[in-house]
């Protein structure tokens, strides 16, 4: 919508022009293609409006508004966000500065340091099997036994 | 008496009361009832045998007054077991430990597909010396070359029963050496052991005969109830004996709860002989509180009196509530 004329269409279809204004807006609309695509818009969505104008709960119809409206969004590659430029500049030195560290800090890491690295990623696996108590090798399907021994000889005399 | 007489004797018994550490006050005490330990220490090893070498698997101690019990498990895959140790001294260097064992194994898998466990269950009683240890094999006495054994160990340690706030001094486990994988598992618990049992046998209300006697915990005896001066001739000859047993105590509020489970027998006057009246009766109820059952359909059914056994359950002397 680039013609200036666009506003009074919108006031025209809302009948909210004098005669005069009424008059001009119209000979206008039958010579602008712009203001002739913006008043077919503005009817459709009137049209739309009133469709939905049967709810009388106050929170349906914006809920309906909105849904009308958000079908006009434009896509999401065509959005855009605004920043302040403080923010801007900040984000920008911190994005800078975190790669400077970044690739400092690889230079002055040493080889053998990435050598000594490597096994502690292997210390947070899970324990290996023989960590564990395998019962099975003393089970041949006994009984339990209980007694009791003299501690002095610690010999296991059995009483 | 002179002046130097007088401070001659204050020396000597000052003296004697050094060299006798501290137990000339306290002499008279420690002849009638010999001093018992404030703290006991248990240690348990696990240790594996294999062809004469020993390699200790984990290493614990249970520490708390003289009646801490604790259990022992071990859980395997296939295999489980539940050792519980209720000790209590005896004397001074004495202890009564009173074990019970539970195992569990998985034997295999039924037509159906289900798992079959083979169970045991033991129960066994051990006088034992601070000299002595008890060893227990989980996987019985011929394991082979490789064979698992726990051993317990009570110490008297040097720990005083309270600490310096006064308070209590808690119960201790300390893991000297973990076991691989949590095998091996240790609790410890204090739960008073000794009580009194007051049973009355009531007729129409009435106390006709009673029996007093001092419980274990988890340890059955027979009660006979003697007939009162109140008591009927048909009392006196039907005397009861009732067989019981203080199963659990469980601490809770307004009072602690003592669960116990019952056999009742009438006692044949010539014979002695006991015959069951009833068998397998249970109940749970708090402590110095009264547990009433109707013997109505049990005792004396053509009598046409009402009777009731009634129980009570209080703390021995030296044992506390919470």
């Amino acid at each position: 919508m680039d013609c200036h004329f666009t506003e009074k269409i919108s006031l025209l279809i809302d009948d909210e022009l004098t005669e005069e204004e009424a008059k001009e807006a119209t000979a206008h609309l039958s010579d602008c293609v712009a203001c002739q695509r913006a008043h077919d818009d503005f009817l459709r969505l009137r049209g739309e409006i009133n469709s939905y104008a049967v709810a009388s709960d106050f929170v349906a119809q914006r809920r309906a508004l909105r849904r009308i409206l958000g079908a006009e969004k434009p896509p999401l590659w065509r959005r855009s966000i605004r920043l302040p430029v403080p923010a801007c500049a900040l984000l920008l030195v911190a994005l800078i500065s975190l790669g400077v560290w970044l690739a400092f800090v690889r230079q002055s890491m040493p080889v053998s340091k990435e050598a000594e690295m490597k096994p502690q990623k292997v210390l947070t696996r899970p324990a290996p099997a023989q960590d564990l108590l395998d019962l099975a090798r003393f089970d041949r399907g006994e009984r339990a036994a209980i007694y009791k021994v003299r501690r002095a000889n610690q010999g296991d005399i059995e009483q | 008496m002179k002046v130097e007489t007088r401070v001659l004797i204050i020396l000597l018994a000052l003296v004697s009361s050094l060299a006798s550490d501290g137990r000339f006050l306290s002499a008279q005490s420690s002849q009638g009832t010999p001093r018992q330990p404030e703290r006991l220490r248990f240690r348990i090893m696990t240790i594996e045998e294999t062809a004469g070498q020993r390699n200790v698997i984990s290493d614990s101690t249970v520490e708390g007054p003289p009646g801490t019990d604790f259990n022992i498990s071990l859980q395997g895959e296939r295999f489980k077991m539940s050792a519980q140790f209720f000790t209590d001294m005896t004397g001074r260097d004495s202890l009564k430990v009173r074990a019970k064992l539970d195992t569990r194994r998985f034997y295999g898998y039924s037509e159906q597909n289900l798992p079959l466990y083979e169970e045991d269950k033991q129960n066994q009683t051990l006088d034992l010396g601070f000299d002595e240890s008890v060893v227990l094999l989980p996987f019985g006495r011929n394991g082979g070359d490789n064979r698992l054994k726990i051993e317990i160990t009570p110490i008297v340690s040097e720990k005083k029963e309270r600490l310096p706030s006064g308070k209590v001094r808690p119960l201790e486990i300390d893991i000297l050496k973990p076991s691989p994988g949590g095998v091996i598992g240790i609790q410890a618990w204090k739960i008073p052991h000794r009580f009194v049992l007051e049973a009355s046998l009531l007729e129409d209300g009435r106390e006709v005969a009673r029996g007093t006697a001092p419980y274990l915990i988890e340890e059955p005896q027979e009660l006979i109830l003697r007939p009162t001066e109140q008591a009927s001739p048909q009392v006196v000859s039907n005397p009861l004996a009732v067989n019981l047993t203080i199963n659990q105590y469980t601490r809770s509020r307004p009072a602690d709860l003592a669960t116990i489970d019952f056999d009742i027998y009438r006692i044949n006057p010539q014979s002695g002989q006991r015959e069951a009246i009833g068998l397998n009766w249970a109940g749970i109820g708090e402590i110095d509180s009264s547990m009433i059952y109707d013997l109505g359909k049990v005792y004396l059914k053509e009598s046409g009196k009402k009777y009731e056994l009634r129980f009570r359950i209080k703390l021995a002397e030296g044992e506390q509530a919470d």
